[in-house]
Protein backbone atom coordinates (compact mmCIF):
# COMPACT_ATOMS: atom_id res chain seq x y z
CA UNK A 1 0.00 0.00 0.00
CA UNK A 2 2.59 2.19 1.24
CA UNK A 3 4.44 1.14 -1.92
CA UNK A 4 1.98 2.12 -4.84
CA UNK A 5 1.12 5.89 -2.71
CA UNK A 6 5.05 6.30 -3.16
CA UNK A 7 4.92 5.44 -6.84
CA UNK A 8 1.61 8.00 -7.78
CA UNK A 9 3.41 10.54 -5.61
CA UNK A 10 6.73 10.29 -7.58
CA UNK A 11 4.79 9.84 -10.87
CA UNK A 12 2.71 13.64 -10.32
CA UNK A 13 6.01 15.12 -9.14
CA UNK A 14 7.95 13.76 -12.08
CA UNK A 15 6.23 16.70 -14.71
CA UNK A 16 7.05 19.57 -12.67
CA UNK A 17 10.25 18.19 -11.94
CA UNK A 18 11.38 17.71 -15.45
CA UNK A 19 9.91 21.04 -16.34
CA UNK A 20 12.26 22.22 -14.36
CA UNK A 21 15.08 20.17 -14.89
CA UNK A 22 14.80 21.03 -18.92
CA UNK A 23 14.17 24.09 -18.24
CA UNK A 24 10.64 24.51 -19.74
CA UNK A 25 9.58 27.23 -17.66
CA UNK A 26 9.56 30.38 -18.87
CA UNK A 27 10.11 33.86 -16.39
CA UNK A 28 7.76 37.01 -16.31
CA UNK A 29 6.30 39.74 -14.44
CA UNK A 30 2.41 39.98 -13.35
CA UNK A 31 2.19 43.94 -13.93
CA UNK A 32 -1.29 44.46 -14.06
CA UNK A 33 -4.46 41.92 -12.02
CA UNK A 34 -8.02 42.40 -11.91
CA UNK A 35 -11.21 40.57 -11.43
CA UNK A 36 -13.17 40.00 -14.77
CA UNK A 37 -15.59 37.47 -16.26
CA UNK A 38 -14.90 33.40 -15.17
CA UNK A 39 -14.64 31.34 -18.04
CA UNK A 40 -18.01 30.47 -19.39
CA UNK A 41 -17.66 27.15 -19.63
CA UNK A 42 -18.09 26.55 -15.81
CA UNK A 43 -21.53 28.28 -15.72
CA UNK A 44 -22.54 27.41 -19.31
CA UNK A 45 -25.18 24.14 -18.06
CA UNK A 46 -26.02 25.70 -15.05
CA UNK A 47 -27.27 28.81 -17.11
CA UNK A 48 -28.79 26.61 -19.64
CA UNK A 49 -30.91 24.55 -17.06
CA UNK A 50 -31.89 27.93 -15.28
CA UNK A 51 -29.63 27.46 -12.46
CA UNK A 52 -27.96 30.25 -10.30
CA UNK A 53 -26.78 33.45 -12.68
CA UNK A 54 -22.86 34.41 -12.09
CA UNK A 55 -22.78 37.01 -9.53
CA UNK A 56 -19.57 39.02 -8.11
CA UNK A 57 -18.76 36.80 -5.98
CA UNK A 58 -18.34 34.12 -9.58
CA UNK A 59 -15.42 36.92 -10.64
CA UNK A 60 -12.31 35.42 -11.69
CA UNK A 61 -8.71 36.85 -11.61
CA UNK A 62 -6.97 38.25 -14.59
CA UNK A 63 -3.18 38.69 -15.10
CA UNK A 64 -1.17 40.37 -17.24
CA UNK A 65 1.66 38.61 -17.64
CA UNK A 66 4.88 40.14 -19.04
CA UNK A 67 7.60 38.17 -20.19
CA UNK A 68 10.79 39.25 -22.38
CA UNK A 69 9.45 38.47 -25.88
CA UNK A 70 5.14 37.74 -25.10
CA UNK A 71 3.18 39.46 -22.88
CA UNK A 72 -0.23 37.00 -21.68
CA UNK A 73 -3.40 38.14 -20.90
CA UNK A 74 -4.08 35.02 -18.90
CA UNK A 75 -7.67 34.12 -16.40
CA UNK A 76 -8.19 31.91 -13.63
CA UNK A 77 -10.91 29.73 -13.51
CA UNK A 78 -12.47 30.27 -9.77
CA UNK A 79 -12.82 33.16 -8.07
CA UNK A 80 -9.80 32.65 -5.48
CA UNK A 81 -7.10 31.37 -8.32
CA UNK A 82 -4.16 33.12 -6.77
CA UNK A 83 -0.52 33.96 -8.48
CA UNK A 84 1.91 34.99 -6.01
CA UNK A 85 2.79 38.61 -7.25
CA UNK A 86 6.92 37.87 -7.24
CA UNK A 87 9.19 40.06 -9.01
CA UNK A 88 9.76 37.36 -11.16
CA UNK A 89 7.40 33.68 -11.79
CA UNK A 90 8.24 30.57 -13.82
CA UNK A 91 5.76 29.29 -16.10
CA UNK A 92 4.77 27.21 -19.06
CA UNK A 93 2.47 25.97 -22.03
CA UNK A 94 0.05 22.95 -21.11
CA UNK A 95 -2.60 21.78 -23.24
CA UNK A 96 -3.33 25.13 -24.52
CA UNK A 97 -3.26 26.74 -21.46
CA UNK A 98 -0.86 28.58 -19.17
CA UNK A 99 0.66 26.39 -16.12
CA UNK A 100 1.77 28.69 -13.57
CA UNK A 101 4.35 27.51 -10.84
CA UNK A 102 3.01 28.70 -7.50
CA UNK A 103 5.09 27.18 -5.54
CA UNK A 104 8.25 24.20 -5.12
CA UNK A 105 5.33 21.66 -5.24
CA UNK A 106 2.71 22.55 -7.27
CA UNK A 107 1.19 24.57 -10.63
CA UNK A 108 -1.67 26.06 -11.35
CA UNK A 109 -3.58 26.35 -14.78
CA UNK A 110 -4.55 29.49 -16.51
CA UNK A 111 -6.83 30.15 -19.74
CA UNK A 112 -4.89 32.34 -21.83
CA UNK A 113 -7.32 34.90 -23.04
CA UNK A 114 -4.70 36.94 -25.24
CA UNK A 115 -1.43 36.76 -26.49
CA UNK A 116 0.95 39.76 -27.73
CA UNK A 117 4.27 40.18 -28.57
CA UNK A 118 6.28 42.40 -26.32
CA UNK A 119 7.21 45.28 -28.64
CA UNK A 120 3.23 45.91 -29.48
CA UNK A 121 2.54 45.33 -25.83
CA UNK A 122 5.32 48.05 -25.51
CA UNK A 123 4.13 50.73 -27.85
CA UNK A 124 0.58 50.40 -26.97
CA UNK A 125 1.49 51.12 -23.30
CA UNK A 126 3.57 53.99 -23.96
CA UNK A 127 0.57 55.59 -25.67
CA UNK A 128 -1.91 54.55 -22.71
CA UNK A 129 0.86 56.66 -20.85
CA UNK A 130 0.82 59.87 -22.94
CA UNK A 131 -2.35 59.61 -23.04
CA UNK A 132 -2.50 59.93 -19.07
CA UNK A 133 0.10 62.49 -18.78
CA UNK A 134 -1.37 64.93 -21.68
CA UNK A 135 -3.00 68.13 -19.53
CA UNK A 136 -6.51 67.45 -18.56
CA UNK A 137 -9.20 68.98 -21.06
CA UNK A 138 -12.03 71.26 -19.52
CA UNK A 139 -15.14 69.07 -18.78
CA UNK A 140 -18.36 69.88 -17.78
CA UNK A 141 -18.66 70.51 -13.90
CA UNK A 142 -22.15 68.94 -13.78
CA UNK A 143 -20.32 65.30 -14.12
CA UNK A 144 -17.85 66.04 -11.56
CA UNK A 145 -17.39 63.51 -8.83
CA UNK A 146 -17.86 64.99 -5.17
CA UNK A 147 -14.79 65.03 -2.96
CA UNK A 148 -14.31 62.02 -0.68
CA UNK A 149 -12.03 61.15 1.83
CA UNK B 1 -8.23 55.96 3.10
CA UNK B 2 -5.80 58.87 3.13
CA UNK B 3 -4.20 60.42 0.21
CA UNK B 4 -1.75 62.99 1.55
CA UNK B 5 -1.13 65.38 -0.85
CA UNK B 6 2.21 66.83 0.03
CA UNK B 7 3.96 70.22 -0.52
CA UNK B 8 6.64 69.72 -2.95
CA UNK B 9 8.74 72.73 -1.20
CA UNK B 10 11.03 70.18 0.81
CA UNK B 11 11.52 68.06 -2.63
CA UNK B 12 14.95 68.52 -5.18
CA UNK B 13 13.83 70.77 -8.27
CA UNK B 14 13.97 67.53 -10.78
CA UNK B 15 12.03 65.78 -8.82
CA UNK B 16 9.73 68.88 -8.60
CA UNK B 17 9.44 68.84 -12.27
CA UNK B 18 7.60 66.33 -14.19
CA UNK B 19 8.51 65.52 -18.06
CA UNK B 20 6.01 67.24 -19.28
CA UNK B 21 7.92 70.92 -17.75
CA UNK B 22 11.06 70.21 -18.87
CA UNK B 23 10.39 72.83 -21.40
CA UNK B 24 10.71 75.23 -18.59
CA UNK B 25 14.61 75.25 -18.21
CA UNK B 26 14.99 76.73 -21.68
CA UNK B 27 12.21 79.23 -21.47
CA UNK B 28 13.76 80.23 -18.03
CA UNK B 29 16.94 80.51 -19.58
CA UNK B 30 15.55 82.72 -22.07
CA UNK B 31 13.62 84.90 -19.54
CA UNK B 32 16.12 85.18 -16.15
CA UNK B 33 18.96 87.54 -17.72
CA UNK B 34 16.04 89.95 -19.23
CA UNK B 35 14.24 90.15 -15.79
CA UNK B 36 17.42 90.25 -13.73
CA UNK B 37 17.81 93.91 -15.83
CA UNK B 38 14.41 94.62 -15.58
CA UNK B 39 14.38 96.08 -12.38
CA UNK B 40 15.28 95.72 -8.33
CA UNK B 41 15.03 92.25 -6.79
CA UNK B 42 12.02 93.75 -5.09
CA UNK B 43 9.85 94.39 -7.85
CA UNK B 44 10.45 91.17 -9.34
CA UNK B 45 8.42 88.15 -7.64
CA UNK B 46 10.63 85.24 -7.31
CA UNK B 47 9.81 82.34 -9.69
CA UNK B 48 7.47 79.39 -7.63
CA UNK B 49 6.24 76.61 -9.50
CA UNK B 50 3.10 75.09 -7.52
CA UNK B 51 2.83 71.00 -7.69
CA UNK B 52 1.82 68.14 -5.93
CA UNK B 53 3.17 64.64 -4.93
CA UNK B 54 0.86 62.41 -4.10
CA UNK B 55 1.12 59.24 -1.50
CA UNK B 56 -1.11 56.86 -0.83
CA UNK B 57 -1.19 55.45 2.39
CA UNK B 58 -3.04 51.81 2.92
CA UNK B 59 -3.42 50.79 6.57
CA UNK B 60 -3.84 46.68 6.74
CA UNK B 61 -3.41 43.72 8.77
CA UNK B 62 -2.07 40.25 7.58
CA UNK B 63 -3.65 36.80 8.81
CA UNK B 64 -2.48 33.55 8.25
CA UNK B 65 -4.10 30.15 7.01
CA UNK B 66 -5.58 29.54 10.50
CA UNK B 67 -7.14 32.79 10.69
CA UNK B 68 -4.48 34.64 13.20
CA UNK B 69 -2.90 37.86 12.92
CA UNK B 70 0.15 37.92 11.52
CA UNK B 71 2.90 39.88 13.61
CA UNK B 72 5.86 40.78 11.18
CA UNK B 73 5.07 41.29 7.91
CA UNK B 74 8.31 42.48 5.31
CA UNK B 75 8.10 45.35 2.17
CA UNK B 76 8.71 41.41 0.15
CA UNK B 77 6.01 39.71 1.62
CA UNK B 78 3.40 41.13 -0.28
CA UNK B 79 2.18 43.39 -3.85
CA UNK B 80 -0.33 46.26 -3.79
CA UNK B 81 -3.08 45.98 -6.58
CA UNK B 82 -4.18 49.75 -7.11
CA UNK B 83 -6.97 50.07 -9.70
CA UNK B 84 -4.86 46.61 -11.57
CA UNK B 85 -1.72 47.71 -11.43
CA UNK B 86 0.67 45.92 -9.21
CA UNK B 87 2.59 47.92 -7.14
CA UNK B 88 6.08 46.39 -5.72
CA UNK B 89 8.01 49.52 -4.69
CA UNK B 90 6.88 51.95 -1.69
CA UNK B 91 8.40 54.37 0.09
CA UNK B 92 7.62 52.83 3.54
CA UNK B 93 5.85 50.29 5.85
CA UNK B 94 5.79 50.90 9.47
CA UNK B 95 4.02 49.92 12.32
CA UNK B 96 0.04 51.46 12.29
CA UNK B 97 0.03 54.65 14.69
CA UNK B 98 -3.36 53.77 15.80
CA UNK B 99 -3.60 52.57 19.36
CA UNK B 100 -7.13 52.82 20.45
CA UNK B 101 -10.50 51.44 19.09
CA UNK B 102 -13.67 53.66 18.82
CA UNK B 103 -16.31 50.97 19.12
CA UNK B 104 -19.95 50.92 18.03
CA UNK B 105 -21.89 47.96 18.19
CA UNK B 106 -24.64 47.93 15.34
CA UNK B 107 -27.32 45.64 16.62
CA UNK B 108 -29.87 44.45 14.39
CA UNK B 109 -33.59 44.62 16.09
CA UNK B 110 -35.89 44.07 12.78
CA UNK B 111 -38.31 41.95 13.14
CA UNK B 112 -36.09 38.95 10.73
CA UNK B 113 -33.69 38.27 14.30
CA UNK B 114 -36.53 38.41 16.25
CA UNK B 115 -35.56 34.62 17.60
CA UNK B 116 -32.06 35.09 18.24
CA UNK B 117 -32.43 38.77 19.46
CA UNK B 118 -31.92 37.98 23.25
CA UNK B 119 -28.74 35.99 23.00
CA UNK B 120 -27.60 39.14 21.06
CA UNK B 121 -28.96 41.93 23.29
CA UNK B 122 -26.88 39.45 26.33
CA UNK B 123 -23.70 39.25 24.05
CA UNK B 124 -23.88 42.82 23.78
CA UNK B 125 -24.12 43.85 27.32
CA UNK B 126 -21.23 41.27 28.20
CA UNK B 127 -19.35 43.28 25.41
CA UNK B 128 -19.88 46.75 27.25
CA UNK B 129 -19.40 45.28 31.04
CA UNK B 130 -15.56 43.96 29.80
CA UNK B 131 -14.73 46.82 28.69
CA UNK B 132 -12.12 47.13 31.89
CA UNK B 133 -10.06 44.81 29.30
CA UNK B 134 -9.55 48.12 26.74
CA UNK B 135 -9.30 50.86 28.96
CA UNK B 136 -8.63 53.03 26.03
CA UNK B 137 -11.14 52.05 23.93
CA UNK B 138 -14.61 53.93 23.43
CA UNK B 139 -17.88 51.53 23.30
CA UNK B 140 -21.23 53.47 21.40
CA UNK B 141 -24.23 50.86 21.09
CA UNK B 142 -26.80 51.48 18.44
CA UNK B 143 -30.00 49.77 17.17
CA UNK B 144 -31.95 49.74 14.05
CA UNK B 145 -34.85 48.65 13.02
CA UNK B 146 -38.37 50.29 11.56
CA UNK B 147 -37.35 53.23 9.24
CA UNK B 148 -34.01 54.18 11.37
CA UNK B 149 -31.47 53.39 13.11
CA UNK B 150 -31.04 54.23 17.39
CA UNK B 151 -27.98 55.44 19.11
CA UNK B 152 -28.39 53.80 22.97
CA UNK B 153 -25.71 55.37 24.57
CA UNK B 154 -22.42 56.69 23.42
CA UNK B 155 -19.44 56.06 25.59
CA UNK B 156 -21.25 55.81 28.72
CA UNK B 157 -22.32 52.04 28.22
CA UNK B 158 -21.84 50.69 31.29
CA UNK B 159 -24.28 52.77 33.44
CA UNK B 160 -27.59 51.27 34.25
CA UNK B 161 -29.67 53.30 32.07
CA UNK B 162 -28.00 52.31 28.93
CA UNK B 163 -28.36 48.52 30.15
CA UNK B 164 -31.90 49.11 30.60
CA UNK B 165 -32.54 50.83 27.39
CA UNK B 166 -30.98 47.53 25.46
CA UNK B 167 -32.70 45.19 26.93
CA UNK B 168 -36.06 47.43 26.63
CA UNK B 169 -35.46 46.94 22.49
CA UNK B 170 -37.69 44.67 20.98
CA UNK B 171 -36.99 42.97 17.72
CA UNK B 172 -40.02 44.10 15.36
CA UNK B 173 -40.21 45.99 11.81
CA UNK B 174 -38.10 46.31 8.82
CA UNK B 175 -34.48 46.32 8.60
CA UNK B 176 -32.90 49.30 7.48
CA UNK B 177 -28.99 47.70 7.47
CA UNK B 178 -27.36 50.07 5.10
CA UNK B 179 -28.95 53.06 6.26
CA UNK B 180 -28.01 52.37 9.63
CA UNK B 181 -24.46 51.48 8.39
CA UNK B 182 -23.98 55.14 6.88
CA UNK B 183 -25.64 56.42 10.31
CA UNK B 184 -23.00 55.03 12.12
CA UNK B 185 -20.14 55.91 9.56
CA UNK B 186 -21.17 59.24 10.36
CA UNK B 187 -21.21 59.20 13.70
CA UNK B 188 -17.86 57.77 13.91
CA UNK B 189 -16.13 60.25 11.28
CA UNK B 190 -17.72 62.87 13.06
CA UNK B 191 -15.43 60.97 16.22
CA UNK B 192 -12.26 60.84 14.30
CA UNK B 193 -9.48 61.52 16.44
CA UNK B 194 -5.95 61.06 15.81
CA UNK B 195 -4.14 57.08 16.77
CA UNK B 196 -7.92 56.06 17.33
CA UNK B 197 -9.40 53.50 14.66
CA UNK B 198 -13.11 53.45 13.91
CA UNK B 199 -14.39 49.43 14.59
CA UNK B 200 -18.05 48.98 13.75
CA UNK B 201 -18.98 45.35 15.18
CA UNK B 202 -22.29 44.94 12.99
CA UNK B 203 -24.66 42.29 14.81
CA UNK B 204 -27.00 41.15 12.35
CA UNK B 205 -28.49 38.69 9.64
CA UNK B 206 -27.21 40.77 6.91
CA UNK B 207 -30.22 40.88 5.00
CA UNK B 208 -31.80 44.98 4.00
CA UNK B 209 -35.89 45.20 3.65
CA UNK B 210 -36.36 48.70 3.86
CA UNK B 211 -33.14 51.35 3.11
CA UNK B 212 -33.23 54.56 0.98
CA UNK B 213 -29.67 53.94 0.33
CA UNK B 214 -27.77 51.14 -1.74
CA UNK B 215 -25.09 48.73 0.04
CA UNK B 216 -22.88 50.24 -2.54
CA UNK B 217 -23.93 53.78 -1.00
CA UNK B 218 -23.42 52.36 2.86
CA UNK B 219 -20.07 50.51 2.48
CA UNK B 220 -18.77 53.54 0.58
CA UNK B 221 -20.00 55.19 3.88
CA UNK B 222 -18.37 52.86 6.21
CA UNK B 223 -15.09 53.42 4.20
CA UNK B 224 -14.91 57.21 4.08
CA UNK B 225 -15.17 56.95 7.61
CA UNK B 226 -12.12 55.08 7.93
CA UNK B 227 -13.74 52.41 10.04
CA UNK B 228 -13.57 48.67 9.64
CA UNK B 229 -16.67 46.26 9.79
CA UNK B 230 -16.65 42.96 11.80
CA UNK B 231 -19.39 41.42 10.85
CA UNK B 232 -21.15 38.51 13.22
CA UNK B 233 -23.54 36.81 11.82
CA UNK B 234 -26.96 36.44 13.28
CA UNK B 235 -28.89 34.75 10.04
CA UNK B 236 -29.20 31.48 11.87
CA UNK B 237 -30.24 29.21 8.29
CA UNK B 238 -30.58 31.70 6.15
CA UNK B 239 -27.62 31.53 3.82
CA UNK B 240 -27.49 34.98 1.24
CA UNK B 241 -27.41 37.09 4.39
CA UNK B 242 -23.93 36.41 5.73
CA UNK B 243 -22.19 36.28 2.03
CA UNK B 244 -23.35 40.16 2.15
CA UNK B 245 -22.30 41.05 6.00
CA UNK B 246 -18.85 38.89 4.72
CA UNK B 247 -18.59 41.21 1.59
CA UNK B 248 -19.28 43.97 3.75
CA UNK B 249 -16.49 43.37 6.08
CA UNK B 250 -13.99 43.10 3.28
CA UNK B 251 -14.55 45.82 1.44
CA UNK B 252 -13.93 47.50 4.70
CA UNK B 253 -10.58 46.11 5.60
CA UNK B 254 -12.52 43.99 8.76
CA UNK B 255 -13.72 40.34 9.17
CA UNK B 256 -16.99 37.97 8.97
CA UNK B 257 -17.35 35.65 12.39
CA UNK B 258 -19.85 33.01 12.13
CA UNK B 259 -23.02 32.99 14.69
CA UNK B 260 -21.27 31.38 17.62
CA UNK B 261 -18.51 34.25 17.83
CA UNK B 262 -19.22 36.35 20.56
CA UNK B 263 -19.28 40.02 20.65
CA UNK B 264 -16.71 40.20 23.61
CA UNK B 265 -14.24 37.49 21.46
CA UNK B 266 -14.67 39.77 18.44
CA UNK B 267 -13.60 42.96 20.40
CA UNK B 268 -10.44 41.15 21.78
CA UNK B 269 -9.55 39.61 17.81
CA UNK B 270 -10.25 43.29 16.44
CA UNK B 271 -7.46 44.49 19.40
CA UNK B 272 -5.43 41.73 18.29
CA UNK B 273 -5.61 42.91 14.47
CA UNK B 274 -5.33 46.83 15.71
CA UNK B 275 -1.67 46.10 17.00
CA UNK B 276 -0.62 43.90 14.25
CA UNK B 277 -1.56 46.58 11.50
CA UNK B 278 0.93 48.03 9.41
CA UNK B 279 0.42 51.36 7.20
CA UNK B 280 2.12 50.90 3.81
CA UNK B 281 3.33 53.98 1.58
CA UNK B 282 3.45 54.35 -2.07
CA UNK B 283 2.96 57.19 -4.85
CA UNK B 284 -0.19 57.52 -6.68
CA UNK B 285 0.02 55.13 -9.65
CA UNK B 286 -2.60 56.77 -11.63
CA UNK B 287 -3.77 59.78 -11.46
CA UNK B 288 -7.25 58.97 -12.55
CA UNK B 289 -10.10 60.76 -10.90
CA UNK B 290 -12.64 58.95 -8.27
CA UNK B 291 -12.32 55.60 -6.82
CA UNK B 292 -9.63 53.76 -6.97
CA UNK B 293 -9.73 50.17 -6.11
CA UNK B 294 -7.30 48.24 -3.85
CA UNK B 295 -6.16 44.59 -2.97
CA UNK B 296 -2.89 43.34 -1.17
CA UNK B 297 -1.83 39.74 -2.35
CA UNK B 298 1.11 38.04 -1.24
CA UNK B 299 4.57 38.11 -3.45
CA UNK B 300 5.20 34.37 -1.93
CA UNK B 301 3.47 32.88 0.64
CA UNK B 302 -0.71 32.54 -0.60
CA UNK B 303 -1.59 31.61 3.03
CA UNK B 304 -1.41 34.93 4.21
CA UNK B 305 -4.47 36.87 3.63
CA UNK B 306 -3.94 40.70 3.44
CA UNK B 307 -7.13 42.93 5.37
CA UNK B 308 -7.77 46.59 3.98
CA UNK B 309 -10.37 48.45 2.64
CA UNK B 310 -11.51 48.05 -1.18
CA UNK B 311 -10.72 51.18 -2.25
CA UNK B 312 -9.96 54.96 -2.00
CA UNK B 313 -11.31 58.09 -4.01
CA UNK B 314 -8.72 60.26 -5.40
CA UNK B 315 -9.42 64.04 -5.85
CA UNK B 316 -6.05 66.33 -6.89
CA UNK B 317 -6.17 69.16 -4.95
CA UNK B 318 -6.76 72.54 -6.12
CA UNK B 319 -4.30 74.52 -7.88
Amino acid sequence: MKSSLCLILILCALPMAYAERLGIYQHGTVVKMRMGDCPSTHHGFMVAMGGPAQTAADDCPEYTLVSDKVVFVIVGKFSSQLIPLADEIDFRFHNNELAVRVDDGHESKFNIKEIILRSEWDLIQRHIENQMSAPPQPTDSSLAMPARD
Amino acid sequence: MRILLLDDSNLPIAAMLSHRRKWLFPLLFLILPHSAFAGNAIDIPAATYRTTVSEVRVTFFVTDDKNRPVGKIEQDDFAVVDNGMVIRDFRSLMRSDETALDVVALVDASESVAPRFQATVNDVLELVSQRQSAPDDAISVMSFSGLQATLLCSDNCRSTGAGQRLLAAKAEGATPLFDALAYSADFMAQRRAPGVRPLLILLSDGDDTISKISSRDAVEAVIASGANVYAIDRSGNAPHGGIGLQRIAEATGGRYFPAEAHAAEVLRTAQEDLRASYIVTYQLPSHAVGFHSLRILPKHNLNLQFHCRSGYYYEPKNP
